[in-house]
């Protein structure tokens, strides 16, 4: 038990580390250009000497496309979470520390954007956006600031009241230090975990948000937009969609695992998945 | 008496957060980059800028957008959504004509969320660390972390193209005729009697229904088996026992609808996951709902759809949530509505 | 209440009978012998108590006897055996038709233990239901109107349909009786019921218990951590320590005359009596030992004054204590190396 325990997210670790690495030396791995155009070599199957994943119905091999698509993903998982994390943890310790109109006012508000659907909001803030991985980082971020503002609202109106926080301010230090000098250190390890698992939930909403076409820009290779492209042709080539929707999967459970991995050590608290 | 007037002011109290939410998107839909008369028009450029100025002026788009924005309220009293320029037909009988279809594959969904996540959940808390237990976290777990495009691609690669055991895209076999009576095909079928329709129907529904259900069959699943381990756990199962009553009875009469409490609270909080969804698996399987007519729209700039169908999946999201409530209270003797 | 101070007389053959029982729970840390060779016999009608601090292994010796130990429970060694059937080795099948039948159990808090889902009328009902004795549904409905009535609940017919959290704790112990007291038990198992209520409450379910006994001659098994109480309510009163029973006799015996130093240090534990030459409660020293690891020798040696090195070595058996050494199945026995001689106290 003990052993299963620490191994499943030692190897979710392993493997995320594994996509960051691929994604990070995806032009020296990648044996083609991830959008060669190479018609004679169209719809290979996997296992086809040299393209071990196959081609797609431009003749592009997979293998590039799969690696450079981890860049995508992971780039907007990183870089959407951060943003989450940095607006929702500011916000909630700030509504969290000072309480009064302030908090209600961003509480009411996290509250509203709550009841939406995630997917419904995100697809409408990228129509009006447009397509782009700045973009689609602002348009998750929208909403996926709440969580944070909500986990970090309760544990800062919780910590403040507790004696090492009176003592500081008895000695007279300002609010912002007090909160980032002594409250955001004791709930780091709640937002980490929150901050792992939400990663694994954002990189399948970009997939999505890419599958429906309101996700990168089209000339970018992203897993999303290639099982969309395999889609038409699931009968005569069903690799195509396949292998980016196996790379997703594969990431984001590895994620989820460490992230439970880490939800147990740290922060037994905080509801499971 | 009481519970029809308290619902009644549960629906009014919501009439504002409505109002609000139409004019937000009345506001944001009209950001979205893109002129609908250029889309409308094509790209070509042969086209007078006269011609461009009448047809704006005959969409009203050349009016100021509060003016737009207080024509499309009076309307709305009157029933009233704006015409698609995009499909030719007024916002309103679009949306009549795919509301069932959606409504329809959310509520297989749900079917299949529930019908196998609860008992899936049930056995496992019945059996802690079983073999069963442990396949169905660790499936569970790999439906939460499985995007439901590509869920459904693979399930329809696998029963449809590879065994062909179910159809794989629209709603019914197109060869077959069917009346239509309500525009929910199941109950069209039954309501004429006419067998092989339904049947087909039926199958259609197999594939997308268990793709958009997948999420929330892993959640319901993880929700019971914790709620039921902490229910059989309780001092009222040791009674019942020793009033003489079986285990499994303990368990379905005395644990279950204890457990089911805060399962009805996640799948509440969990529509959104439905009509979210349903965009995603309606497009994969070509159903002809409302989530494919949104995104349609959305690439088309046509405001009006996107502007009614927001107001259709709010309205929608109210009422679900009101019927969980209801539903909540009825389980739980110790609230009242 | 009446005190019972009276022996009951040579007793029949025992309704309930338990045998050299060692039941194991599987805990965190190990096996746990929670019940280390207890044996105990309940004559018809009789009310017996068994007295002890929480964790002594009192709650867990009725879950066995009712067949329902927790997951990770298992019964080592023992027998019970209620009117003839020899409980341990029935199938699960007919064990159920016995519990709420020939043997009911009622618990310490009535509100966690009564279903919160369902009418508290339904949850009695369901006892008489699932034995099938009274299969018109028309029937089973009256008989609970009048149990209901009989265990002093007022108003039955509009109590019937009530949810438990809208019951005092009172009437939600008498739900619990008279769910228990459906079928016409042989024997009540009755574990803390009074300790959840308040004092005035707790005299009137003690009452209900005391009438249960008298008119329905319902065997009751109470078990409790208070040694007073039990010993105006019961006629025979066992002490456990430890997962045994380290002293055992007359109700009155034990608390006028304890022989073992635990049941000594209990008393001594209580409030005074009026009138009592006793300054204060004296608490026992230290705590109740690790079941998980029991001391060698004695299970009490670490908490006794009397304790020698044969305490600390070998365990003492429980054996006749008293003036009435001897007497028969209803003497006064207890588990202690530093018993009296019998022989010698008749002397001095």
């Amino acid at each position: 038990m003990s052993l299963r325990r620490q191994f499943l997210p030692l190897l979710g670790l392993a493997v995320v580390l594994l996509y960051v690495l691929a994604a990070i030396l995806a032009p020296y791995l990648a044996p083609y250009p991830p959008d060669e155009v190479n018609l004679p070599m169209r719809l290979r199957p996997i296992g086809t000497p040299g393209h071990p994943l196959g081609t797609d119905h431009l003749g592009a091999d997979l293998l590039s496309r799969v690696l450079f698509g981890a860049r995508v993903s992971i780039l907007v998982g990183v870089l959407a979470v951060s943003l989450s994390l940095a607006v929702g943890a500011s916000l909630g310790a700030v509504a969290g520390y000072f309480g009064g109109w302030v908090d209600g006012v961003f509480s009411r508000f996290a509250d509203l954007l709550m009841g939406f659907p995630y997917l419904l909001f995100t697809l409408f803030a990228m129509a009006i956006l447009g397509p782009g991985i700045a973009n689609l980082v602002l348009a998750l971020s929208f909403k996926g600031w709440v969580e944070f503002f909500r986990l970090t609202r309760g544990e800062v109106m919780s910590e403040k009241t507790r004696e090492y926080v009176l003592a500081a301010r008895a000695l007279g230090r300002s609010p912002a230090a007090i909160i980032a000098g002594e409250i955001l250190p004791n709930i780091r390890h709640s937002l980490l975990v929150l901050a792992t698992l939400r990663m694994g939930y954002l990189i399948v909403m970009e997939a999505t948000l890419s599958f429906l076409g309101l996700g990168v820009p089209p000339d970018v290779p992203a897993w999303g937009s290639m099982v969309a492209a395999g889609r038409e042709y699931m009968v005569s080539a069903w690799w195509i969609a396949m292998v980016p929707g196996l790379a997703v999967v594969g990431l984001v459970l590895s994620i989820n695992l460490f992230g439970e991995g880490l939800r147990e050590a740290l922060d037994p608290r905080l509801r499971s998945l | 008496m009481r519970t029809a007037v308290r619902i009644l002011q549960r629906v009014l109290g919501a009439v504002p957060l409505l109002l609000a939410l139409v004019i937000a998107t009345f506001v944001f839909v009209r950001m979205i980059p893109g002129d609908p008369v250029d889309i409308l028009l094509g790209q070509g450029g042969n086209v007078s800028a006269a011609e461009v100025a009448a047809l704006r002026q005959s969409l009203g788009l050349d009016e100021p957008i509060q003016v737009q924005l207080a024509r499309f309220l009076r309307g709305l009293l009157e029933g009233d959504l704006g015409h698609s320029f995009w499909q030719r037909q007024p916002v309103a009988r679009l949306l009549v004509t795919t509301l069932p279809a959606t409504v329809e594959l959310a509520l297989a969904a749900l079917f299949f969320a529930l019908a196998i996540g609860i008992p899936v959940g049930i056995l496992s808390a019945v059996r802690p660390g079983s073999l069963l237990d442990r396949l169905a976290m660790a499936t569970s777990f790999l439906g939460i972390s499985m995007p439901a495009f590509w869920a459904g691609l693979m399930l329809m690669f696998l029963f449809a193209v590879k065994l062909r055991w179910l159809p794989s895209v629209g709603r019914l076999d197109p060869a077959l005729d069917l009346r239509p009576v309500t525009g929910f095909l199941v109950l069209d079928s039954l309501l004429t009697g006419n067998w092989p329709a339904l049947r087909s129907a039926l199958s259609h529904l197999v594939l997308p229904g268990l793709t958009l259900g997948l999420e929330l069959m892993a959640i319901v699943a993880r929700v019971m088996r914790s709620s039921m381990l902490e229910a059989l756990q309780q001092d009222y199962i040791r009674f019942a026992r020793a009033k003489g009553v079986s285990g499994w009875s303990a368990v379905l009469r005395h644990a279950l609808p204890n457990a089911l409490v805060p399962t009805v609270t996640v799948v509440g909080l969990q529509m959104g996951v439905l009509l979210g969804g349903n965009m995603v698996v309606e497009t994969v399987f070509a159903w002809p709902g409302l989530g494919r007519l949104v995104v349609g729209a959305i690439f088309a700039r046509d405001y009006a759809v996107v502007q009614g169908a927001v107001l259709l999946y709010a309205a929608t999201f109210v009422l679900a949530n009101l019927l969980v409530d209801i539903l909540y209270a009825y389980l739980n003797p110790k609230l009242s509505l | 209440m009446a005190a019972r101070h009276v022996p009951v007389p040579e007793a029949p053959a025992p309704v309930l009978e338990v045998r050299n029982l060692t039941v194991h729970l599987r805990a965190a840390r190990g096996v746990v012998r929670a019940v280390a060779g207890v044996s105990l016999r309940v004559a018809p009608g009789e009310v017996v108590g068994i007295i002890g601090e929480s964790g002594c292994g009192k709650s867990t010796l009725l879950s066995a006897i009712m067949g329902l130990l927790p997951p990770g429970g298992r019964v080592a060694a023992g027998e019970v055996r209620l009117a003839g059937w020899d409980l341990l080795r029935l199938p699960e099948r007919q064990l159920r038709s016995i519990r709420g039948r020939e043997v009911a159990m009622i618990f310490q808090d009535p509100l966690t233990a009564l279903n919160p889902f369902y009418p508290v009328g339904w949850q009695i009902e369901e006892a008489m239901r699932v034995h099938g004795l009274w299969p018109r549904r028309a029937e089973r409905r009256r008989r609970v109107l009048e149990l209901m009535a009989w265990v002093g609940i007022p108003d039955p017919a509009r109590r019937y349909h009530a949810y438990p959290h809208e019951l005092s704790g009172g009437m939600q112990q008498r739900v619990m009786i008279a769910a228990a007291l459906a079928n016409h038990p042989r024997v009540l198992l009755a574990d803390e019921p009074t300790t959840a209520l308040d004092a005035t409450v707790q005299a009137q379910i003690l009452d209900l218990l005391e009438r249960i006994n008298r008119e329905q001659r319902t065997a009751i098994v109470l078990v409790s951590h208070d040694l007073r109480l039990a010993g105006q309510f019961c006629h025979r009163i066992a002490v456990m320590y430890a997962g045994q029973v380290v002293e055992e006799g007359p109700a009155l015996q034990v608390i006028e005359s304890p022989r073992h130093p635990y049941t000594q240090a209990l008393l001594r534990s209580l409030p005074p009596l009026e009138g009592e030459r006793r300054a204060a409660l004296e608490p026992i020293p230290g705590s109740p030992p690790d079941l998980a690891a029991p001391p060698p020798g004695c299970p009490f040696h670490p908490r006794c004054p009397l304790a020698t090195d044969l305490c600390r070595q070998a365990a003492p058996t429980l054996r006749w204590a008293g003036a009435v050494a001897g007497a028969g199945r209803t003497g006064h026995r207890a588990a202690c190396h530093h018993l009296p001689d019998p022989a010698e106290e008749a002397i001095s």
